[in-house]
């Protein structure tokens, strides 16, 4: 429960920040998508039930910020993003950053390309495929540099509020 | 094995949650009273506050930031302005008779005078959160007599219009939204046409007639038809690109935002009446046909006819008479 509640508290603040203090530092108009991050993190460090746990409200999060989106869109994406990471997590070397970081990248260009098409198709946006690459490069860059923070954080939760193990489950099923 | 079953059984569970939120939220009407409008308000509502806290903390880096950069471009843009103020001290001169002239056209005309609109001055507190919406939310909302369509300005220029409101906040469509749209006039000419958002990329403006005479550095500014969203006269962009391709049925020109939305602070919001609905048209039903006169001196084989629905011709309902 408290994990839970420290999750969800560290989604609202890194939201404030994606949306308050980012757009300051923009490139070329762009800015981080840091709930996405923070899901690919977690996603990365407890496994693909983690991932779609924390996807859910994250993704809810971010369309609730958003105007323009329909309720549910970056969520689908979100939950997608967080099970492929979390599944992909057995096979990368359990001390590497390198290749977690490239996830994080390559999570993050998927996660963000994925929105822009599918908001263009469904939500009849008139985004651009050049837009759409635009954005997703540069968010991918931001995944890049920002990934060994986003996974320091993750680290620091999931060592101060570890995942309940319960009898019936093992390691791996909190979130 | 367990794990991974569990991982997509809730993956399922929750892809079919998203997917209900995405049906509903299409389906239903965005009156403003929608679930999602309402949640999306609720979420202003309580963080608006903490937007604004860390609006206000984050703006002083971001004017020292911003200061530091245009240093350098501001020496030469002294200088322009200085040969600037010398030619509009020329024109001074016959500025307050054009001021006259302009009020008493503007009066027989019924124009409502940009000068003297009804605004409230308000601080963007957060922007889109999405690399593909271009919104900002600003501290005021439906308790400051803001509401939907109002125009958002600044004083560089148009920067959108209002799409959500809170009773706190508010979320503004900027103009280079790709979603955004409105009414614009070359300035010097007055060639009208539609302005549309391209993302980070110049605005997109596409004149009502393809071959009119467009040309580098001319301005946009907004047009108004039976008092639309936008006031006319707001300064939009200036023209970038103005190619005529051969062969296009339709003309793009490009347009450089006058707004810097890369530092956007404070606005005002244009406090319009909302546009009525224009009333439809009802048609009568049964119409009453009323013959024309007839000259009763015109023979009565030259008197036109009125074809039946079995093909022979009835007399004209006059031509019994004559």
């Amino acid at each position: 429960m408290a994990r839970a509640l420290v999750i969800g508290l560290v989604m609202v603040v890194v939201a404030l920040v994606e949306v308050s203090i980012l757009p300051v530092l923009t490139v070329s108009g762009f800015t981080p998508d840091l709930l996405l991050l923070l899901v690919i993190a977690f996603a990365l460090d407890d496994g693909a039930i983690s991932g779609v746990r924390v996807a859910l409200p994250a993704g809810l999060l971010t369309d609730l910020l958003s105007s323009t989106a329909p309720l549910g869109l970056s969520a689908l994406v979100y939950l997608g993003v967080g099970y492929g990471v979390g599944a992909a997590r057995p096979y990368l070397a359990p001390e590497s950053l390198t290749a977690p970081t490239l996830f994080a990248g390559a999570g993050t260009f998927l996660g963000v390309g994925g929105y822009g098409l599918l908001s263009a198709l469904l939500a009849q946006k008139s985004a651009s495929a050049l837009l759409i690459t635009e954005a997703s490069l540069v968010a991918t860059v931001y995944a890049i540099l920002l990934a060994p923070g986003a996974f320091a954080l993750t680290r620091y939760v999931d060592r101060q509020f570890p995942i309940e193990v319960s009898t019936s489950s093992n390691v791996g099923a909190g979130g | 094995m367990f794990q991974k079953r569990r991982a997509r059984i809730l993956l399922a569970l929750f892809v079919v949650l998203a997917l209900v939120l995405v049906t509903l939220d299409f389906r239903s009407e965005p009156t403003g009273n929608d679930l999602a409008s309402r949640l999306r308000g609720g979420v202003g509502v309580v963080l608006g506050p903490v937007q604004d806290g860390l609006s206000t903390l984050v703006r002083p880096i971001s004017s020292a930031a911003s200061n530091v950069g245009e240093l350098v471009e501001i020496r030469a843009e002294n200088a322009r302005l200085r040969a600037q103020l010398a030619q509009t001290e020329e024109r001074r001169l016959s500025y307050d008779d054009v001021v006259r002239e302009n009020d008493e056209l503007r009066a027989q005309l019924g124009f409502r005078d940009r000068n003297e609109l009804d605004t409230v001055t308000a601080q963007v507190i957060a922007q889109g959160a999405s690399n593909f919406e271009w919104t900002a939310t600003l501290d005021v909302g439906e308790n400051d007599g803001v509401g939907p369509d109002m125009p958002v300005v600044n004083g560089e220029g148009l920067v959108g219009r209002v799409i959500a409101t809170s009773p706190t906040t508010s979320s503004v469509l900027l103009t280079i939204d790709p979603n955004f749209g409105a009414a614009v006039r070359v300035a010097q000419t007055g060639v009208i046409g539609s302005l549309a958002g391209d993302g980070n990329e110049p605005l997109i403006f596409e004149p009502l007639i393809t071959d009119v005479g467009i040309e580098v550095g001319q301005e946009l500014v907004t047009s108004s038809y039976l008092g639309g969203t936008y006031i006319s006269g707001i300064p939009v962009g200036v023209v970038t690109r103005a190619d005529v391709e051969d062969g296009q049925l339709s003309r793009t020109v490009d347009v450089l935002p006058f707004v810097d939305f890369s530092t956007l602070g404070l606005v005002s919001v244009v406090r319009t009446d909302p546009v009525d609905d224009l009333e439809p048209i009802e048609l009568d039903p049964s119409p009453e046909f009323t013959a024309p006169p007839v000259d009763p001196q015109r023979p009565a084989d030259e008197l036109p006819t009125i074809p039946a629905p079995n093909g022979t011709p009835s007399p004209s309902p006059t031509g019994s008479d004559t």
